[in-house]
């Protein structure tokens, strides 16, 4: 038996429970710093459980780094038995760390943050429920777990961006937020379905483990299912074409779009194909399917995230643009980078949106770029910060985002992904290019703020020690997966293994790939040129000549990105303008996120509404209404001929009564004659 | 000589009720009412039913009559219109159906009387007379009813001054 | 001896024309008086039923329905008084109050 018992686990979710249940409902009456004690304190003892576990986790051999634990038997109906059950292996572990150590600092921050907010205890009880619920999520041993909390994320993060509900436009974004998920879930539900259908069991060892063998590789079956999932997984994740609501989701506070936009919620929709990653690689359409929208939502959003004025905008396409790149290094069969690349951007991207947060906070809730400028003399731990966290981000060596994306790039390369390789190579020099822009235009330059009306400032230690250490996070984060044509052991990876690097995952690599390459079209001859060639069962040498290449390929892109920004934006600040108003309606096409949220509203919303509105006119105002307004008519008319048999007078009564009594004696006298 | 005198009372007592509905002055109406009752006492005691010819006279023509032709005094009633004059839809509906009644009373008298009798002879009652008889069955047998019917006019007695009082 | 038929048809003659009355006169207190007559012919039909059949107790049914008539005849009059007294008519098509 691979499996241990630890009787732990459950904890780990418990806490954030027990603190938003106590703020939620006493909250109000606490004393604010009781409040913020009981949420960080929960979170943090989250995370010395969670540590416990890893190193309970090490101490085991690496085939039998399974920890289990049972807390009831939810579900018996009938056969179908569903447990209420924990799973603590190599990847949970690397998913309650993240959520759990970067949760504890986000909550920190927000101390200073949300300290002048009214819905101060609200406010930490949400996010101590959200702890709870992604905690739920990813420590889950079945579906059905994992979807409780997948929807109780959602709920969250719909609470959470509608937290200042007052503004009706704010309160918009969140139901924007829910129901947008709500498509995807839909999605999800039908995969689990056809799951329970097959294997008659929710279970995840279970499943994974007789999936091989009842399972057709690349058959109807799991491919549907994987499809399914992976729908569920782009409404999540914001993935097109379900990502619109993550750019409005920058209505909520900013730690909340830290927490849930960047680190932790959107990566739920990655986290569940690594969890079902051996389905997956039965599916190399879907795998194909995974890796084409992955990269086109990457350079989709790197391209929108160039024109944006709101510094959180910017982080939000930033944000979808990565996820891409997650899901590009999924559906190439690099599972093990594409949770890599979460744990690095959790770490750079938090720190961003808190940058961001404490730019916002020290200039009196300005978020419009174009007002700002030479913050770097007023806000120094922020700008060396967020400084620090852009060069993770654009790809720079040394720094997490480089290890991480760069071994994103070169498994599609190497897996035989070409033309993805390509795109995703010129989404992360936007991707540099447009991070440093937003520095540039933040933090140098000239002070396009009114200087009588606005003093920015650095915020306090309990924002700015959270930024330190997520930047150190940024930097050295990466280090633990350093891959071996660097020098390094790639420990991450090896951590990983047991998990997520099963032996079809190369066959279906390629497959993922022939299929991907074909489907892209004749037109990319080149692409399918390469696939022929490209497999990864090359020589050595050969192998690691194509990498130092590829690496020295994408850290000259990244320079070169940040060169062309600082000439734009720092040298020459008159060019940006002149080259807008030149391609203008390219322009305005970008600036207007290729008006996706205004087709949307008309093709779905409107007609729908229209629909509603036509059936609204029948069947509700005439059959229904009339049916119920009929009834009363009725009874009225039919009152109103009754009525006229009371007439008050008694002699009346006598006659009827006569009547009623001639009538008997008739009955009578005739049957007694018969 | 006993089927003329009922033929004679009998068209007078018929002639009394004919004349209630007739008279347009209430006081009319109750005088011919009181020849009805007298008339009606005349019959019983054709019907060898003397205790029942003496109570009639005391109780109806007597007591109840004189109640109704006191409330008339003291209500002051005027002369009604006549009564062609109120005849209405449903008043001929009326006739029709009392017309109708008559005749289905009648049907019984058809049917045969079960055969049934009691233990009053003719001999007996020559020697007794029929309010003995009546006495033995009402302090006997009927007790308890006879009971009653005092409670229920002394209850009658109670309502009637209740009602007719100017302030409760 | 009375034949039995001729006194049940009086009886029913008169209760018919006690019953008619009722239906026909506008006025209370005569509208009592033919519930009255419509009593005595009932107290008619007792009686010569009691004769043909040589029974006692067909007199005590009569003596208990004269008790109850005269109590029944009091209050009657009485609610007359009370009537006459709030509404101010003594006509029955007058008294519609409870017209719905």
């Amino acid at each position: 038996m691979r499996e241990h018992i630890w009787g732990y686990i459950w904890l780990i979710p418990f806490f954030p429970m027990v603190g938003a249940a106590i703020n939620g409902i006493f909250g109000h009456r606490l004393p604010k710093s009781l409040v913020h004690w009981i949420a960080c304190g929960s979170v943090f003892l989250s995370f010395l459980v969670s540590v416990a576990g890893f190193v309970t986790l090490r101490g085991l051999a690496p085939a039998e780094r399974v920890l289990t634990q049972r807390i009831f038997e939810w579900v018996a109906a009938g056969s179908t038995k569903i447990d209420l059950g924990y799973l603590l292996d190599p990847l949970s572990c690397v998913m309650v760390l993240v959520v759990t150590g970067v949760g504890f600092l986000i909550h920190v921050y927000s101390i200073g943050y949300m300290h002048k907010d009214p819905g101060y205890s609200r406010y930490f009880a949400y996010l101590n429920l959200f702890s709870f619920a992604m905690l739920t999520l990813v420590l889950g041993s079945n579906f059905l777990v994992l979807f409780v909390g997948w929807e109780g994320v959602g709920l969250c993060s719909y609470l959470l961006i509608g937290f200042w509900f007052e503004d009706a436009a704010k309160a918009a974004a969140g139901m924007k937020a829910f129901i947008v998920n709500r498509i995807g879930d839909f999605g999800f539900l039908l995969g689990m379905f056809l799951i329970f259908m097959e294997f008659g069991t929710l279970d995840f060892l279970t499943v994974m483990s007789k999936a091989p063998a009842t399972l057709v590789v690349g058959g109807g079956l799991v491919t549907a299912v994987t499809l399914f999932l992976f729908v569920g997984a782009t409404g999540k994740s914001a993935q097109i074409p379900l990502y619109v609501w993550l750019p409005d989701a920058m209505a909520g506070p900013t730690p909340v779009s830290a927490l849930i936009h960047a680190a932790t919620m959107v990566t739920a929709g990655v986290y569940m194909i690594g969890r079902t990653n051996v389905l997956f690689s039965m599916a190399p359409t879907s795998m194909a399917v995974v890796a084409t929208i992955g990269v086109i939502t990457a350079i989709y959003a790197g391209t929108i995230a160039m024109t944006q004025n709101d510094i959180k905008k910017v982080l939000a396409y930033s944000t979808v643009s990565q996820l891409g790149y997650m899901f590009t290094a999924m559906g190439v069969g690099a599972y093990v980078a594409g949770i890599f690349h979460l744990m690095t951007h959790a770490f750079f991207k938090a720190c961003l949106f808190l940058g961001s947060g404490s730019v916002i906070h020290g200039m009196h809730e300005e978020q419009d770029i174009q007002k700002m400028g030479g913050l770097r003399r007023y806000m120094p731990h922020t700008f060396w910060t967020f400084l620090i966290a852009t060069v993770a981000i654009a790809g720079i060596p040394i720094w997490a985002g480089f290890f991480s994306k760069d071994e994103i790039l070169w498994k599609a390369w190497s897996n035989g992904f070409k033309f993805h390789w390509f795109i995703g190579f010129a989404a992360a020099g936007l991707t540099a290019f447009y991070m440093f822009r937003l520095v540039f235009l933040t933090f140098f330059g000239e002070e396009r703020f009114d200087h009588h009306h606005v003093h920015p400032h650095e915020s306090p230690p309990t924002m700015t020690v959270p930024l330190w250490i997520l930047a150190v996070l940024s930097t050295v984060g990466g280090w633990i997966g350093i891959p071996a044509a660097l020098g390094g052991a790639n420990h991450f990876h090896q951590w990983l293994a047991p998990v997520l690097d099963a032996g079809a995952h190369a066959q279906a690599a390629h497959a993922a790939a022939e299929i991907a390459n074909g489907g892209i079209g004749a037109g990319v001859a080149w692409a399918a040129e390469s696939a022929g060639s490209g497999h990864a069962a090359a020589s050595g040498a050969h192998h690691e000549a194509a990498e130092y290449v590829l690496m020295f390929l994408s850290v000259a892109y990244a320079l070169l990105g940040i060169l062309v920004a600082y000439f734009l934006y720092l040298l020459q600040p008159g060019i940006p303008g002149r080259i807008a108003t030149r391609f203008k309606t390219f322009y305005e096409l970008l600036y207007n996120k290729y008006y996706v949220d205004e087709i949307y509203q008309v093709v779905f919303v409107d007609s729908l509404v229209a629909l509603s509105n036509t059936l609204w006119a029948f069947w509700d105002v005439i059959v229904i209404d009339g049916f119920v307004n009929g009834t009363g008519y009725v009874a009225q008319a039919l009152g109103e001929g009754l009525r006229k048999i009371q007439t008050g007078r008694v002699q009346g009564y006598a006659l009827t009564i006569l009547f009623g009594a001639v009538l008997l004696a008739v009955y009578w006298a005739v049957a007694a004659a018969f | 000589m006993t089927v003329l005198l009922f033929f004679v009372f009998a068209a007078l007592a018929v002639l009394g009720a004919v004349g209630v509905l007739a008279c347009r002055n209430p006081l009319h109406c109750a005088v011919s009412m009181v020849g009805t009752m007298v008339s009606l006492a005349v019959l019983y005691l054709l019907h060898h039913a003397e205790f029942i010819f003496a109570i009639q006279l005391m109780v109806y023509a007597g007591a109840v009559m004189m109640l109704v032709v006191f409330v008339i005094m003291l209500l002051d009633l005027r002369r009604e219109e006549s009564l062609t004059a109120q005849l209405a839809g449903s008043k001929l509906f009326g006739f029709v159906l009392s017309a109708l009644l008559f005749a289905l009373l009648l049907v019984p008298l058809a049917a045969r009387l079960t055969g049934m009798t009691g233990d009053m002879s003719e001999d007996q009652l020559a020697r007794v007379g029929s309010v003995e008889f009546i006495a033995e069955k009402l302090f006997g047998p009927y007790l308890l009813p006879f009971e009653v019917a005092s409670v229920l006019l002394l209850v009658g007695l109670v309502g009637a001054v209740a009602l007719a009082k100017k302030r409760l | 001896m009375i034949p039995l038929e001729y006194s049940l048809t009086l009886s029913a003659l008169l209760f018919t024309l006690g019953v008619l009355g009722v239906l026909i006169r506008r006025n209370v207190i005569v509208l009592l008086m033919c519930v009255e007559l419509m009593l005595n012919a009932v107290n008619l039909s007792f009686v010569a039923l009691a004769d043909h059949l040589d029974s006692v107790e067909g007199l005590l049914y009569v003596f208990f329905v004269m008790t109850v008539a005269a109590a029944e005849a009091s209050v009657g009059l009485a609610i007359v008084v009370a009537l006459h007294r709030s509404r101010k008519t003594l006509y029955a098509d007058e008294i519609d109050l409870l017209k719905g």
